[in-house]
């Protein structure tokens, strides 16, 4: 199933680069994140409840960044296992500025298998929505109001 | 005495106070000494490579007694056997009781694991390791024979199971001496049986080797053999059991590889095992139904005379052979002319693996399938010869003299009176009158329309040497010494009623009272071999059979009391539950007397040859088939705001011959008139391109409900069969095979006026609502 989105920060590319590569950050905006380690530079390994419907279960998977082009765009892949099944999903990020903000468009897939799929399939895309849109919400707390 | 007749009569079901108390016993209601659980490990990927299985965690759990892969029985246990065999050069690959190497479905079972309770299994199932490599995954049917698709089965190097070439070379002549040349396309989608039982299993090992098997079947013997030649065990030490079966619809008409599970279970812990079907596994792991897609070519002059068809058949095996996988679309071939006198037909098939759940049986078995396509195909052709369609069908129907009608599929139709049943079913539900309220309606902007199925269907299978496998039955009539009557049917009822319609059949050539007499099945220790029931046989085979037990049981009882009487055998005369002398009515036995003296022997002469006892068994197996038939029609309104179909008027003209229960007849259409309109407006097994299964539970697999379906208003003709001597042609499959085009015809005249000329099944709303949308859009 495919995934796009659009998110706007108020704040110059740098800054909102730094925050999307800053583990803590990352840990305190992903809801329901039990553990987020960083097992090498751009890997890291996480364990994550989630609270959605069908999907509701805890997952524990790996996090991976790679194609870094700092500080314009970088992919995010994401493997992960929980009792409702497994999740494949990968996105593509980019920055880019936009007068005074900075806008963040992402473009990606996600997979399910087991019982997600069978269950949860027409969950899964509002529920990625929702997670991914906390995440920015998240992201966003951490920029200085203006 | 006079005995009421009981055959023909509205009797109710001696099965039904047992099982609206709830004292029925299902196979998870089977529980033994300590018995312990088996769950099974599934592949959550439709093809995957198993790089390795550790299964350490698993056996260290508290409570796990034994986990098993398929390295661990390889030895002890054969492949799930094929009857089917419709082409020798077949692809054969052979399904194991474990996947190993790969998964080729999701949910094929890699790993087993049995526990001292199901909370214990289940956990430990969640405990085995699989290291899948996912594959590309073959789902549409079409894709999977074109080039470059992924290979399920590497090994025989094609996806194409087998193809049976078109009959007739001559067929494109016939079509070219018609004025017109039609073609079309149809989707019989993939259904899920969805038995309101799911299937499950309970063996107990037996001393000296052997087994007992208590398992939600339809063919306990047919079972008992196979399972007994995979295991290595004498099949005289196995016994299988079919207690209640909550359903069964063809689903339990096969040999799975979670009895063979079990039964590995059992004998490896040398403990009872119970395996339970969940929901889930059941919409992943029971054979799916149908899994169709239909070309047909209709050659037809411009008076709607149809001279000639061709078809082209490509059916869904799935990823495995069950055992009758590969002959259910062969079923499609044999009614591809339906109750029409088309000269000329042919058929192509083309069967495919693919990726899910094996098809196999499903009420109607392949009969639906054919039905569909060539009565959507005639409405179609109606539409553009501008002709009613039910015009169209009265120009093909077999007029009624011609019968026996030697079909060109090569199979030979009994007996038949199509256009009576047409008639009556128009009659029934005023055709000229709703063609007039159409109009009506139309001029308000409301969208009715009426739909036919003309149909005929092939059953009470055997011949065994036609079908190419055992397809008689054993009936067995014992009379005890205190004259009340005990019936076996090897046919192994599970719903179908004939522990009733048995009863009154026996009860009435015997002149004995209907509460006199129970039925017995389904246990293959205590019922002589039998095969089944399925394919609307069971009362046509193994009624037959019981008809020839009782005639046996009445000679001896003749016998018996020509030697009390005193009087010559030859004027015994049997009448009303009683032997009396010919000419001297006064002087008789009744058949419970008879039967003390027989039990008793001592007023016997020695050296008459008359052993003691009264009972007879006798096999049955067909000479020929029987072609029940018939035509629904159905209403419908179409709410072209929402695209909901509304069903306003179903009439159901069926013809089964003889009818010995109309009460139960009725009962077997109104559920396979639901199963039909279950395929045609709601039910589909969806897929993703990776061979998930979108449509996994019931909020999205949308089953028939009450309060979606019609007051079903059915009618019959009766038109017996020479083919056996009870002149019954069977009804189980019947309303199924009828109702899916009658509602998808309806829903299409209630169209045609936006443009609309045909929409794949099912009919929910949002298909139709994008149906009017695109021919909106010019699309």
């Amino acid at each position: 199933m495919k995934l796009s989105g659009d998110y706007t920060f108020a704040a110059d590319r740098q800054t909102v680069w730094d925050l999307l590569h800053d583990p803590d950050v990352i840990k305190s905006c992903i809801k329901g994140c039990e553990s987020l380690d960083e097992m090498e530079p751009g890997r890291f390994r996480a364990q994550v409840v989630v609270g959605v419907a069908a999907v509701k279960g805890r997952y524990s998977g790996t996090v991976e960044i790679s194609e870094k082009n700092e500080p314009e765009s970088y992919r995010m892949t994401v493997s992960g296992q929980g009792r409702p099944g497994k999740i494949d999903a990968y996105g593509v990020i980019s920055l880019r500025d936009d007068q005074s903000v900075t806008r963040l468009t992402f473009e990606g897939e996600v997979k399910t298998v087991g019982t997600l799929a069978r269950v949860g399939s027409r969950l899964t895309s509002a529920a990625a929505k929702m997670l991914i849109g906390q995440f920015m919400k998240g992201i966003n707390g951490h920029l200085d109001p203006k | 005495m006079a005995v009421s007749r009981m055959v023909g009569a509205r009797v109710r079901r001696k099965e039904d106070p047992r099982l609206i108390t709830g004292a029925g016993t299902y196979v998870d209601d089977v529980r033994r000494v300590d018995m312990a659980y088996l769950e099974l490990v599934r592949s959550p990927y439709a093809h995957a490579r198993i790089n390795s299985i550790d299964v350490s965690a698993a056996r260290d759990m508290d409570g796990v007694i034994d986990v098993f892969v398929w390295d661990d029985i390889k030895d002890d246990i054969g492949p799930i056997p094929i009857d089917a065999a419709p082409s020798p050069d077949m692809l054969k690959p052979w399904r194991q009781a474990l996947a190993s190497g790969k998964a080729r479905l999701l949910g094929d079972a890699v790993a087993a694991v049995v526990a001292e309770d199901r909370y214990v299994a289940r956990d430990a199932a969640e405990a085995v390791e699989v290291d899948y490599e996912p594959l590309d995954a073959v789902v549409d049917i079409e894709a999977a024979i074109e080039e470059g698709a992924p290979l399920i089965w590497e090994d025989l190097g094609s996806n194409m199971a087998f193809r049976l070439e078109p009959g007739s070379e001559d067929i494109d002549d016939a079509l070219a001496e018609a004025d017109n040349v039609f073609s079309f396309r149809y989707v019989n989608q993939r259904l899920i049986p969805n038995p309101m039982e799911t299937r499950g299993v309970v063996v107990e090992p037996e001393g000296g080797g052997g087994l007992t098997m208590w398992t939600s079947t339809q063919i306990p013997h047919m079972l008992k053999d196979r399972l007994a030649a995979a295991l290595s065990i004498p099949s005289n030490q196995v016994r299988v059991i079919a207690p209640e079966v909550g359903g069964g619809f063809g689903c339990k008409l096969n040999v799975y590889p979670e009895e063979y599970c079990t039964a590995l279970a059992a004998l490896r812990s040398n403990r009872p095992v119970k395996w339970i079907e969940d929901r889930s596994e059941s919409f992943l792991a029971t054979t799916h139904g149908r899994g169709q897609v239909n070309y047909i070519d209709v050659g037809v002059n411009n008076d709607g005379k149809v001279l000639a068809i061709k078809t082209k058949i490509i059916a869904d095996l799935g990823a495995y052979y069950q055992i009758l996988t590969a002959a259910v679309p062969t079923l499609s071939q044999l009614m591809m002319t339906g109750p029409y006198d088309i000269k000329a037909a042919s058929s192509e098939l083309i069967c495919v693996f693919t990726n899910k759940a094996p098809t196999d049986a499903y009420r109607g078995a392949g009969r639906p399938e054919a039905t569909y396509f060539l009565e959507r195909a005639l409405d179609q052709t109606a539409q553009k010869l501008g002709m009613d369609p039910a015009e169209i069908r009265r120009r093909n129907l077999i007029p009624a003299d011609q019968f026996p009608y030697a079909a060109p599929s090569g199979v030979e139709y009994d007996s038949g009176d199509h256009v009576t049943a047409l008639d009556k079913a128009m009659e029934a539900i005023d055709y000229e009158g709703f063609r007039r309220e159409q109009a009506a309606a139309a001029e308000e902007g409301r969208y009715l329309g009426i739909g036919l199925s003309s149909y005929t269907e092939i059953c009470g299978f055997g011949p065994s040497n036609t079908l190419g496998m055992a397809c008689w039955e054993s009936g067995t009539v014992k009379i005890d010494r205190a004259g009340k009557v005990t019936v076996l049917t090897g046919a192994s009822p599970h719903g179908q009623g004939q522990e009733t319609s048995f009863a009154q059949l026996v009860a009435d050539d015997l002149g004995v009272p209907f509460d006199d007499v129970i039925v017995l099945h389904g246990d293959t220790t205590i019922v002589p071999y039998g095969v089944g029931t399925f394919g609307s046989r069971a009362t046509v085979v193994g009624g037959t059979a019981l008809r020839m037990s009782t005639d046996k049981v009445i000679e001896k009882a003749k016998l018996v009391a020509s030697h009390l009487l005193e009087a010559a055998p030859e004027d015994m005369v049997f009448q009303n539950g009683a032997v009396h002398v010919r000419g001297a009515p006064t002087q008789r036995k009744t058949l419970a007397e008879i039967a003390e003296e027989a039990h008793e022997f001592q007023n016997i002469p020695r050296g008459v040859g008359v052993e003691p006892g009264l009972e007879a068994t006798s096999i049955y197996d067909p000479d020929a088939y029987t072609f029940p038939f018939g035509t629904h029609i159905v209403t419908v309104e179409v709410d072209v705001e929402t695209g909901k179909v509304s069903l306003t008027r179903y009439v159901a003209v069926d013809d089964c011959g003889k009818v010995i229960n109309p009460m139960l007849v009725d009962g077997q259409r109104h559920g396979g008139i639901v199963q039909g309109i279950g395929q045609a407006l709601f039910e589909g097994a969806v897929y993703d391109e990776d061979g998930q299964l979108l449509s996994g539970s019931f909020m999205d697999y949308a089953m028939p409900i009450a309060s979606e379906l019609v007051w079903m208003e059915t009618d019959r003709t009766e038109t017996p069969t020479p083919a056996n001597p009870l002149g019954i042609k069977g009804i189980g499959e019947a309303g199924t095979i009828a109702a899916a085009p009658a509602v998808v015809n309806a829903v299409v005249d209630a169209l045609g006026s936006l443009g609309i000329e045909d929409i794949d099944m099912p009919l929910s709303p949002q298909n139709v609502w994008h149906a009017i949308q695109s021919a909106a859009n010019g699309a």
